[in-house]
Order: structure tokens, then C-alpha cells, then sequence
């Protein structure tokens, strides 16, 4: 009977959770499949589900979205260019430091510490200083601009990451390699870079995701419509007066469907590479 | 060897060039009038003190929740709805700021929003969420707990799932109440972790962005500021570049200490 009692706490509780996590998630698709009239009625369930606002968004009719395909265009565009950027770095910076021969294990140990740093700095209080430089560079409102501030963001702790990932590697690869003759860039590209496929694509999603949700620096950077990625394109939603809520909640659901497919497609590398290797220290 | 060296450059060439320069071409642009003038800003002063209030309030409740909820997901995952919740509680972290924040908005409305509604299908008056002070920090402070938990039970959850089986089995024979066993095998064992995790949210707390810009933009009346909002409004909409500097650095002594804190742990659990 006690452990009935258990299972029903346990059962509520869990109830109440989902309700709180959902709540907002719900809201979202309840409302983007309401007409515009309903909307100003107030549905706890759409009476009568319409895709309406969806095509309004997809076909860029709604006025406040007629720039949609090219905001959703550049924003994978960013995601592409800071994953690929950021993947290149960390991967060449992660093979260098745990190769045993090139550095003192002192230097090494510098490293690693900058990259900590820099991970935990919060990346809000880095924007002004990087739009300065940008601004003093002239690279204000460029994609280079985006690119490099968010790539910046992600390098450090995709570093990190990758020099943990190596130095777990049994050093008989290596050996091995060498002793097949294959030369550094074989070993690397040929041998390491396959095994490690599982931290690579912890890092990418990673980098993808953080490009796709980063809201306050292509804020700060750009300056023109054509040039945002959408969720800098959607900030005109947050001053309207005229409100269509459907719509404005039928973009936001097709907004984050990019991450969270990402996140849960390859939800079993991110978690062991994210939150593994974090708690390890 | 020629690529390790490369590698390595390339790595330095852009951790100086956008981590380490900008800060120091910013902090070279201002001069101690700027800190002067920031403690006459009556805004800059509000915004500390609800960066307080916010931090002092949201951290509690976030890592309370992550440990609870962490503890609930990795003790009895065989019950159905826990299944349920370990499929979903990440949603709100992966979904993007934006999205999520205009559903609070929307749901926070007054006339329409799904909050008042169900209050006052209830019977209780409408409240002007958004509208007003205290609400209006509840709100922030609500979608910042909503979004960033799961980070912390991720975390933590990765750290109790290290904790080997049989220390919970002997604990069982030996009859220890739950509470006994948190207190004598759990919490020990992930006590880094959870200390990390705490000073880690302070930290990203601190720079906290999309939470005030998305659900207030620094309102009512610009009453909901912190420093990274302050910041951004005086350096954008008020060309106050020199004073968006300061109130950043004015900050960074805190910063730094829990910077600090976090490397000393994560220095002894190395060893």
C-alpha cells in the first residue's frame, strides 16, 4: 500500500512538471491553428484547426514576415558558416594540445584554463566590446561580422571539448599509424577524424543551435532587413499593435523546429559530450 | 608537427584578435568620469538592484528544481508520466529564446492572454502582467526558470547517473530512508557538480539578455533593467557608447570572482 501511496505522488507530481513545460509549447500551437478572428476569442483548443497562418508565413503574404524565406535563408546560413568555422578551429586546436610532443604540459595547461574562461564569461557582456571592434573595422551590418563574433562564442568550449575528446584516445592509434608509415595529415583526416565522429557532431549541433537561438548579437550587428536572420526579423512582432497572434505563433513554431529536431536527433552525443565531459571537470 | 603549430596559431590568432582586443580597445575608450556618472544615473542604479533581485530570486528556485526533478528523473524512471517528462523537460532549452518568449507574452496578455483566462475562469480578477512592476519581474524571473532549468537538470542528472548502483542497493539493505541516502551517498558524490552548477548560473545570471529584452524590453517604464539591457539601451538607442562600457565593467569584479570560485573547484576535482 506504501508503495501505491509512492506511485501516486510520484505520478502527480510528474503530471504537474509536464503541465509547466508544456504550458507554453501548447500555447504556441493552439493559437497558430486559430483564424484571426478566434484568436480575440479565447480557445483553450482551436474549434476549428486551420494551417491558414502557416501558409501566410510560408507564402510571405503577412506583411510583417514578406522577407521570410530570405531571414530563414540566412539564418542557416549562419548556422552553417559558425558550425563549420568553429568545428575547423576547435578540431585542429583540440588534436594539437593533446598531442603529447608539441607543447609543456604547463603551456597546455594555460590553454585549457583560457578556454574555460572564456566559456563561462557571459556572452552578453562581451556584445559591446565586439560591436566596438566591429565598428572600427567597418565590418558593422556584414555576415563576417556574425559569423566571426559567433563563432568566437562557440570555439572556446568547443575546444575543450575536442582536447578531452583526443586525450582519451588510446595512444596505440598513433603508434600504430606511425608504424603503417601514414604521415600527420593521413593520421589525422583518416584515422582520428572517423573515430571521433561522435564528438564531432556533439560540436556541430551545438554550434548550430547556439547560432540559430542567439538573439542579441545579429541584433547588434546588422542593420538591414534583407540582412537578418529570422529571429531578428520576428523582433517587429514584439511592437505590433495590429497583433495577429496566429501568425505570430505559427512563425515561432516554425523557428524552433530546426534546433529541437537537431537536439533530439542527436540527443545521445550532445548529452555525452555536453554534460558528461562538463561534470568531469 | 608543422600542423599542431598551425593549429594552435589559428587558435590564438582568434581568441586575441575577438576575445582579448575588444576588451581591451573598450576599456581604453572610457575614463573614471564614466563610473562617476554611471552612479548618477538613477536608471543604472535600478538596474543593479533588479539584476539583484532577479539573480537572488531565480537561482534558488532553478537549482532547486534541477535537483529535485533531476533526483525524480533518476529514481523512478520506470514510472510512466517520469518517462514521459525525461522525453520532454529539455524542449524549453532547445527551443530558441524568441519562440518561447512570444508564447509568454501572448499567454501573459490582459484581454486575451491564457493566464488571465484561466484565472478568471476561477473566479480571480485579470492581472496587468506586463504592465506593472512586480508582475513584470515575476514574469521575466518565470520565463528565465522556464528556459534554463533543464540546463541544470541535464547537468546534474549526467552527474547522479555516474553514481554506481550498489551504493544505492547496500544503501537499501541497510535500510537508509531517502532522505539518509541523499544525504550520505548522493549529495557528497555530486556535490562539485551541483556547486558548479550554482556558480555557473550565477555567472550566465549576470549576463542575462533575452529574458528582460524579450518579455519586458526593460518595462514598464523602463523599470525592469538589468546591466545588460541598460547597456545595450544607453549604447544603441542612446548613443551612450562610453556609459554602456562602464556599467559592463562596473560588474565584471563579480564576474571574475565567480569565475574564480568555479576554477579553484574544477582544479581540486582534477586532482
Amino acid at each position: 500500500m506504501r508503495i501505491r501511496l509512492t506511485d501516486v505522488a510520484i505520478s502527480l507530481i510528474a503530471i504537474i512538471l509536464i503541465v509547466w513545460v508544456m504550458a507554453p509549447v501548447y500555447n504556441m500551437v493552439v493559437t497558430s491553428l486559430l483564424t484571426y478572428e478566434e484568436v480575440w476569442e479565447t480557445h483553450l483548443w482551436p474549434p476549428n484547426p486551420t494551417i491558414e497562418p502557416y501558409i501566410e508565413v510560408l507564402t510571405q503574404r503577412y506583411f510583417r514576415v514578406n522577407l521570410f524565406w530570405t531571414w530563414f535563408g540566412n539564418s542557416i546560413k549562419f548556422a552553417l558558416l559558425v558550425s563549420l568555422l568553429s568545428l575547423t578551429v576547435s578540431v585542429l586546436y583540440g588534436y594539437a594540445i593533446s598531442n603529447k610532443s608539441t607543447l609543456s604540459q604547463k603551456v597546455k595547461n594555460l590553454f585549457n584554463t583560457l578556454s574555460v574562461i572564456t566559456y563561462i564569461f557571459p556572452s552578453a557582456l562581451l556584445a559591446i566590446p565586439i560591436f566596438i571592434l566591429m565598428m572600427y573595422y567597418n565590418l558593422l551590418n556584414t555576415d563576417i561580422a556574425v559569423t566571426l563574433s559567433l563563432s568566437i562564442l562557440t570555439i572556446p568550449f568547443n575546444s575543450w571539448m575536442a582536447a578531452q575528446y583526443f586525450n582519451s584516445m588510446p595512444r596505440e592509434l598513433k603508434e600504430a599509424a606511425e608504424i603503417d608509415g601514414a604521415s600527420t595529415t593521413t593520421y589525422l583526416f583518416r584515422i582520428l577524424l572517423p573515430v571521433a565522429a561522435p564528438m564531432l557532431v556533439a560540436i556541430f549541433t551545438y554550434s548550430f543551435m547556439f547560432t540559430w537561438n542567439n538573439y542579441l548579437y545579429p541584433l547588434l550587428l546588422l542593420n538591414e532587413d534583407a540582412k537578418f536572420p529570422l529571429q531578428i526579423g520576428m523582433s517587429s512582432f514584439l511592437a505590433a499593435d495590429d497583433s495577429p497572434w496566429n501568425i505570430f505563433m505559427a512563425t515561432a513554431i516554425i523557428y524552433a523546429l530546426p534546433p529541437v529536431v537537431l537536439y533530439y536527433a542527436f540527443k545521445k552525443y550532445m548529452i555525452s559530450g555536453l554534460f558528461r565531459g562538463a561534470v568531469k571537470g | 608537427m608543422r600542423i599542431e603549430v598551425i593549429s594552435i596559431l589559428i587558435f590564438c590568432i582568434f581568441f586575441g584578435a575577438l576575445i582579448v582586443y575588444p576588451i581591451i580597445l573598450s576599456a581604453s575608450l572610457i575614463s573614471f568620469e564614466d563610473f562617476v556618472s554611471l552612479l548618477h544615473n538613477e536608471l543604472y542604479v535600478r538596474s543593479l538592484i533588479n539584476l539583484m533581485i532577479f539573480i537572488g530570486i531565480s537561482i534558488p528556485i532553478k537549482l532547486t528544481l534541477a535537483l529535485l526533478i533531476s533526483g525524480l528523473l533518476s529514481g523512478f524512471s520506470r514510472n510512466p508520466l517520469v518517462k514521459v517528462l525525461s522525453f520532454i523537460f529539455p524542449l524549453p532549452w532547445a527551443i530558441p529564446a524568441m519562440s518561447g518568449a512570444l508564447s509568454f507574452r501572448w499567454a501573459l496578455d490582459v484581454d486575451y492572454g491564457a493566464v488571465n483566462l484561466i484565472l478568471s475562469m476561477i473566479g480571480l480578477p485579470k492581472v496587468p502582467w506586463l504592465l506593472t512592476y512586480p508582475t513584470a519581474m515575476a514574469s521575466i524571473i518565470a520565463f528565465h526558470v522556464w528556459k534554463w532549468t533543464p540546463l541544470w537538470i541535464l547537468m546534474l542528472l549526467a552527474a547522479r547517473q555516474a553514481i554506481p548502483e550498489e551504493l544505492y542497493e547496500s544503501a537499501r539493505i541497510d535500510g537508509a530512508s531517502t532522505i539518509a541516502t541523499f544525504k550520505n551517498i548522493t549529495f557528497p558524490l555530486i556535490r562539485n557538480t551541483f556547486f558548479i552548477c550554482l556558480l555557473l548560473s550565477t555567472v550566465w545570471s549576470i549576463g542575462e539578455f533575452e529574458a528582460i529584452w524579450l518579455i519586458t524590453l526593460g518595462g514598464p517604464n523602463n523599470s525592469t533593467h538589468t546591466i545588460t539591457t541598460f547597456g545595450v539601451r544607453q549604447a544603441f538607442y542612446y548613443g551612450d557608447l562610453k556609459g554602456a562600457i562602464a556599467s559592463y565593467l562596473s560588474v565584471l569584479p563579480y564576474v571574475v570572482l565567480v569565475m574564480a570560485l568555479i576554477l579553484n573547484i574544477l582544479r581540486k576535482g582534477g586532482e
